[in-house]
């Protein structure tokens, strides 16, 4: 049997030598998306344009202004002339915010008073409003926290009176500057190693059907399980030289930690491969023409692993009939797996449950692949 | 004309023998619309969090009241130690633990500094950036609240100048966040769809040798090319009518802008991403490697590089200038335009330029390709 494998899997590497761009794609590619797309997954929004009208030309309005562009948060335009169509500047792109200090700014806090100050935001792009509102929140809180232990001082201090505050202090674990690239930069590289296994594995069976020649290999003595063992295993093999290649890149170029044991992140990246790799097959088995394989495995499995993996939307957002559907995401337990082996240095011990589901996953698939193909051979 | 249109007789034949395919790049991105939209959105709610109250008064359960009275915060675990908080982190229980020391009212009572302190797990940035902002804004309410309340029990008026933003959300003012991820979904799929449907179509006749037949007939290559082309650009211009019409029945996602625009700019990208496919399939060999080169192209980049989850102002200078090279890029922000915000051919000519121009050059590296082997 293991003659068999054999013979199977220097027929593969000599095809895969033939076309070096493929193997070229394979093993530079992942890398090359890593370098490029690890910077640009941080979700640390610096820099919004924010236009000012300012209509009450007083002192404390100028000290806002220069509050909001000091607070590191925007970049500040004031708007000068007419001001009757300010909203022009969110549908041009010119800013994402348009904030107008009233007429009244200045009187209203020199007595003391609370004053309003209108912000239109650009609902349309990404999830920018958020963020534009919270810094807004943030900066006008700042300057007001300012205004407030002056005006207090000054006519409290008559009475003895201190003001209280709430203050919330935050420890952040695993990742105290809250560098969203830790966080995002592993499931990358999770996403980029399914695309890669993923996509050979299913077309490679496919295009023996198309051009003929899987019919010459049924003839042969090979038996269907020897068959997708070999087939599969050249693969299994550039997955693990992409984890190896891909893990010290990480943390070199991306400052990233690794606190966890490299054992274990091999372990259960081979566990992962068995799933990609199974998906990849069982595609194989569904369709007839490599575009087929191409189109069902992008849209019905990449893209959807993509998007309800956790990757980039919280899974706890998602109405809880889909809730319910990422639990048959693989990706989603190798994310919770890789994460926790990189940045808490967690083992089997804390992550077990993922570890078996994995491992499941794994084999389910792999054996109804193997099923399937059985079946179409007879 | 009749070489060109035996050409697009044959891909139009081809095309609806693959009763897969078609159906597929037809119904497909329809469906992922529906499920995405409905599945995916940005707001960060539910955020669960264990919570360890070591003071027990009446000012500390009030100040928990108001963390948990909406939807951005639940309450899922109490803890007794700070010991146990370690692992509740570990393994994901909780997002926070949010500890109120002892002591809390005794500060607020002589009118000093209390501390709550929160312990976040931050493998999860992003949502714990979230929390931390959620958390910031709620102490401040409570600290507002509670010197209110100060300086009425002292008899003094309510001296408090603060400045408040009244924020008004524009373009979409319920912030729904399908509101604003349709658009950039549609420009996904859209793009995924195109470059899939051309990138493996004249590298399959290489592979299955029929490429041999086209190059002894007299077809000159931009007939090849736009007979190759022309069958996909219906497809698609049907998959998008039918893709809106899905965005406003299911979402309420209506076309503000003018639709002649939106036309103008389907068919200016259609030229441009089919003519991707195409290039990809005609500098490629194998269907494997057309396949692969296609995703690596289209798959991420048109997820992380074209404005629709991380804004492309926030990224660094060198991915803000490498974003203008794909064409997703330039869909997303026209269509947002569009859709959105009613824009004008005014505002949006350097989108349909840019995707005018990266198309002619696709396009144009297709037919040199294409003419060195007829």
């Amino acid at each position: 049997m293991i003659r068999r494998i054999h013979c199977l899997i220097r027929k593969e590497l000599a095809q895969l030598r033939r076309d070096p761009r493929l193997l070229g794609l394979l093993l530079v590619a992942p890398i090359l998306q890593l370098t490029i797309l690890g910077f640009v997954v941080t979700n640390d929004i610096r820099e919004i344009d924010l236009a000012v009208r300012d209509q009450d030309h007083t002192y404390q309005s100028r000290e806002f202004t220069r509050a909001l562009a000091a607070s590191g948060f925007f970049v500040v335009q004031p708007l000068a002339g007419a001001d009757g169509r300010d909203d022009a500047a969110l549908v041009s792109g010119r800013a994402g915010l348009v904030v107008t200090v009233p007429a009244d700014f200045g009187r209203r806090l020199t007595r003391g008073q609370p004053v309003e100050v209108q912000a239109l935001v650009d609902g349309a792009d990404s999830n920018f409003a958020v963020y534009g509102v919270n810094y807004l929140q943030k900066a006008a809180r700042l300057f007001s926290e300012k205004l407030v232990r002056a005006t207090a001082s000054d006519r409290v201090g008559k009475q003895n009176l201190r003001l209280p505050s709430v203050r919330a202090s935050t420890r952040v674990w695993y990742n105290p500057e809250l560098k969203s690239r830790i966080y995002m930069v592993p499931a990358l590289m999770a996403q980029l190693l399914m695309i890669t296994t993923m996509l050979v594995a299913s077309m490679s069976l496919v295009k023996e059907r198309e051009e003929g020649t899987l019919e010459q290999l049924l003839v042969t003595p090979l038996r269907p399980v020897e068959l997708i063992l070999g087939k599969l295993l050249p693969f299994v093999v550039v997955g693990f030289v992409e984890v190896v290649a891909a893990v010290p890149f990480m943390i070199v170029v991306f400052g990233l930690p690794f606190r966890g044991d490299v054992g274990f992140l091999f372990a259960v990246s081979g566990l992962y491969l068995l799933t990609t790799l199974g998906i990849g097959l069982l595609v194989s088995t569904m369709v007839r023409t490599q575009q087929q394989a191409m189109l069902v495995s992008t849209f019905f499995v990449m893209m959807p692993f993509i998007m309800l993996s956790g990757f980039a939307f919280p899974i706890e957002n998602m109405p809880r009939a889909i809730q319910v559907v990422t639990n048959i995401i693989p990706l989603k337990y190798y994310l919770i797996l890789v994460r926790g082996i990189f940045l808490k240095g967690v083992g089997m011990a804390t992550l077990w449950r993922e570890t078996l589901i994995l491992a499941g996953f794994g084999v389910v698939i792999l054996g109804l692949a193997v099923a399937r193909f059985r079946k179409r051979l007879d | 004309m009749r070489r060109f249109r035996a050409i697009f007789t044959k891909e139009v034949r081809q095309l609806r023998r693959d009763r897969l395919s078609l159906s597929m790049l037809f119904l497909v991105p329809i469906l992922l619309l529906a499920l995405y939209g409905y599945a995916l959105s940005f707001d960060v709610k539910h955020i669960p969090v264990a919570v360890i109250d070591e003071d027990g008064t009446r000012d500390s359960r009030e100040f928990l009241e108001s963390l948990f009275g909406n939807p951005y915060f639940d309450r899922v675990l109490t803890l007794n130690h700070r010991a146990e908080a370690d692992a509740v982190l570990d393994h994901g229980r909780a997002r926070f633990v949010l500890v109120i020391p002892g002591g809390f009212a005794r500060h607020l009572a002589r009118g000093e500094i209390a501390d709550v302190q929160a312990l976040v797990d931050g493998a999860d940035a992003s949502s714990a950036g979230t929390a931390v902002g959620y958390l910031d804004v709620l102490a401040a309410r409570a600290t507002r609240r509670v010197r209110l309340e100060t300086l009425a029990r002292a008899g003094v008026e309510p001296v408090l100048p603060v400045v408040t933003p009244a924020p008004r959300i524009w373009f979409n003012p319920e912030q729904e966040s399908s509101h604003y991820l349709i658009p950039g979904l549609i420009a996904m799929l859209m793009m995924l769809a195109a470059v899939i449907a051309t990138s493996l179509s004249i590298v399959r006749e290489k592979e299955r040798m029929t490429m041999e037949q086209i190059m002894v007939s007299p077809v000159h290559p931009l007939e090849l090319i736009l007979g190759k082309t022309l069958p996909y650009v219906l497809v698609g211009l049907a998959t998008m009518a039918l893709i809106l019409q899905l965005g406003r029945a299911v979402f309420g996602v209506e076309v503000i802008g003018s639709w002649w625009l939106l036309s103008l700019t389907t068919l200016v990208f259609l030229f441009s991403a089919l003519g991707m496919g195409l290039m990809i399939s005609t500098i490629t060999h194998s269907q494997q490697v057309a396949f692969q080169l296609a995703t690596i192209l289209t798959l991420l980049p048109s997820f992380l590089l074209s404005g629709l989850i991380f804004p492309i102002r926030s990224m660094p200078m060198f991915h803000q200038i490498f974003s203008l090279f794909f064409i997703p890029r330039h869909f997303v922000t026209a269509l947002r335009g569009i859709m959105l915000k009613g824009a004008s051919l005014a505002d949006l000519w350097p989108s349909l330029a840019a995707m005018l121009a990266l198309g002619f050059v696709f396009n144009l590296i297709a037919w040199w390709n294409t003419r060195k082997n007829l």
